[in-house]
Parts: C-alpha cells; sequence; structure tokens
C-alpha cells in the first residue's frame, strides 16, 4: 500500500542524519503561513515526510453549543485511507481520538485500548495504510473547553516511536501538533469572527459571559443599560446560530476567540 | 517551483444530498466535495453538515491522476450529477499534468 514517503530508508535510519532535526524543523515552521486547509494539509504532508513518518493524521473537535461538535480532519497519506476511515464511522469514535480525549500527554498504539470489535477494524485498517506503529499527541485546548486535537504521526515499521532513540521524532511530533494548533486556533478565530460579523465589543460581552458574570454585571462594567446588554446578546445569539448566550459563549472560546480578551 | 504555484489557485465545489447516514436517524445530511489546485496536485475535501452548526470535514491530497479519479469514483456526484462530475475532471486534469512535466524536469 502506498505510502506518502517512497524511499526505503526507515524512521530510524532518517532520525541518525545529522541534518535530520533540521530539516524537519524546517518543514513544521512552514504550518503557519498556510492562509487555508488545502495548503496546511500540503505542509502537514511535507512535514510527514521530513520527520520520516509514512503517514499522518490531525484531527480537531470542536464543540457548537449544545449540538453535536463540528470535526475537521487532515490525511496525509494516501488518500483511501480516508474514504475508509469515513465508511467505519464518525472520526470521534476512532479509538485514536478517545486516546486523546483521556490523555495530556501522547503515547503509541500500545496505550490505545481496544474496547469494542470497531476499534480494532479501525486500527486494522490503519496498518494498512502506514499506521503498522504509530505516534498518538492530544492537544489540550484549555481549561473548560471540549475542543480536542489530535496528531497522529505513522510508520510501517513496528515500533518505530518507542525508545530512547526515538525521543527526537517524538520531540518533533509535539512541536507539530503545537503548530497546528496554532494555525488552528486562528484559523477559527478569524472565520467565526468573519462569518457572525463580530466586533470588538461583541468579543468582550462574550467573553464576560464567558466569565460568568450576570447582565447587571456587564452592565455596570460596560456602562450600557440592562436591556441593552440583553438585546446585544440576542443579535451575538442570533448571528452565532446558537439559542443563548451561554451557548454563544461556549462556541466562541471553542473557537479561540475569547483568547485575546 | 514559484510561490505562486504553492497557492490554490483553484477550486470548485458540487453540492449533493447524501442518503441518510446511520446514526444520524431521520435527518438528512447535506454534503459539499471541494476541490483545489496545489502545488502537490490536488486537495480534496469532503464536508457534511450535521445539525445546527456542527459539521464533519475532511481533507486528502490527490497527488496522482488515478487518486484522483479514484476519489470522484467514489462520490455519489459520479451517478447524481454526471455533467458536473465530467466538468470536475476535467477542470483539474491540468493539476496533475502539471506536477508530472515539473517532476519530469
Amino acid at each position: 500500500m502506498p505510502s506518502i514517503t517512497t524511499s526505503r530508508v526507515t524512521l530510524r535510519e532518517r532520525a541518525s542524519a545529522p541534518d535530520y532535526p533540521t530539516q524537519a524543523l524546517q518543514a513544521i515552521l512552514q504550518i503557519p503561513t498556510a492562509t487555508d486547509p488545502p495548503e496546511l494539509l500540503v505542509r502537514l504532508v511535507n512535514a510527514t515526510a521530513a520527520i520520516g513518518a509514512s503517514a499522518s493524521v490531525y484531527t480537531a473537535t470542536i464543540p457548537e453549543g449544545s449540538h453535536e461538535p463540528s470535526c475537521l480532519s487532515l490525511f496525509a497519506c494516501d488518500p483511501d485511507y480516508a474514504n475508509a476511515q469515513q465508511g467505519l464511522g464518525p472520526v470521534l469514535s476512532h479509538p485514536w481520538l478517545r486516546f486523546a480525549r483521556t490523555h495530556t500527554t501522547p503515547g503509541t498504539q500500545r496505550q490505545v485500548k481496544v474496547e469494542q470489535c470497531e476499534d480494532q477494524k479501525a486500527i486494522n485498517l490503519a496498518r494498512q495504510y502506514g499506521f503498522r506503529s504509530c505516534f498518538i499527541v492530544p492537544t489540550p485546548a484549555g481549561p473548560n473547553l471540549d475542543r480536542i486535537e489530535m496528531l497522529c504521526l505513522g510508520s510501517d515499521e513496528a515500533d518505530d516511536f518507542e525508545g530512547t532513540e526515538a525521543r527526537i521524532v517524538r520531540s518533533l511530533a509535539r512541536s507539530l501538533a503545537a503548530e497546528l494548533h496554532d494555525w488552528l486556533t486562528h484559523y477559527l478565530q478569524q472565520r467565526l469572527r468573519a462569518a457572525a460579523r463580530l466586533n470588538e465589543g461583541d468579543v468582550d460581552l462574550l467573553a464576560m459571559e464567558w466569565q460568568g458574570l450576570g447582565t447587571k454585571q456587564i452592565a455596570e462594567l460596560t456602562g450600557l443599560s440592562m436591556s441593552c446588554v440583553d438585546s446585544r446578546f440576542q443579535r451575538i445569539n442570533s448571528r452565532l446560530g446558537c439559542a443563548g448566550r451561554r451557548e454563544s459563549a461556549t462556541r466562541a472560546a471553542a473557537y479561540g476567540l475569547l483568547e485575546s480578551t | 517551483m514559484t510561490q505562486r504555484s504553492a497557492d490554490s489557485t483553484a477550486s470548485s465545489v458540487g453540492e449533493r444530498t447524501a442518503a441518510r447516514q446511520p446514526g444520524l436517524r431521520d435527518r438528512a445530511a447535506t454534503q459539499k466535495l471541494q476541490l483545489f489546485a496545489v502545488r502537490l496536485g490536488v486537495a480534496a475535501s469532503r464536508t457534511r453538515r450535521i445539525q445546527g452548526n456542527a459539521h464533519a470535514q475532511y481533507w486528502a491530497l490527490l497527488v496522482t491522476r488515478e487518486q484522483f479519479d479514484a476519489f470522484l469514483a467514489s462520490d455519489p456526484l459520479r451517478f447524481e450529477d454526471p455533467f458536473r462530475f465530467a466538468q470536475l475532471s476535467k477542470e483539474f486534469a491540468h493539476a496533475f499534468d502539471n506536477h508530472e512535466s515539473r517532476d519530469a524536469a
């Protein structure tokens, strides 16, 4: 089965080259300059190859208030895997993502629990597409947020991410995951701000709601009347497609919009 | 390779209504196919609207014409809108031609 790297050099051999960290870091440092998801995918493919992995998948789930979360996945691997994985069911129930949801530190395939028959199917499928061994990096999005992100690097070789000699590979994977997280946060912020036409005042109101302040407290802090605060929130809720102000604040926080306040 | 060629230079969207998905009960989901010409070939995405603001989107990179054909062949757009399907195939063929000629050079 084809993988993104065509050379026969193994990950361990590649990692032992003197210029390996520099080349891999150069590829990782291209991530922030991607302007949209297609370009990000190209840069993820390049970074995955520079690290020496056979394949990678980056997935993020973004809470959408009271509804199911949104989900974004980039498959830097054989595109057949993307289609085949979708056929198995929602990515939310994938054992890798479950690992990411329940861990704050990275782990390999050895730490992924197989709890049901579907888990084994998902793992077997991944093995066919360059994930014989894998390294999963969860990226917690901060306190009180259900946003979950996960980068999974794969290798055609067994246990390529284990042991002290793979330490540098694991560090590079964490660095790549952090750059992807930063990129996604900026992208989501811009998208939500533009789509919902939110100004700085709206974001400040959402931040106050996120902090748990009531209408009276917000009115005192902003100098607005209580009815004005309520009507501002009604307009914000409408533009964000949310039923209430708490849902709006949760959505704004999940999209990283309240980080700058 | 110029920086310009690294950018997404073309895009196209085909929308369709998908069959009801398992787990979605009676909610019909709308799917969208997006294609972007990129430096390495074509970046393809499928987006499925779930409920409210929620949607699931995945991206894959198609670096050969065979991968492109296989990706589109598995999309219901082929049967639901054959004309649009043919149009997309033709529109993006150049992405691989350019990529292959760059490789040869």
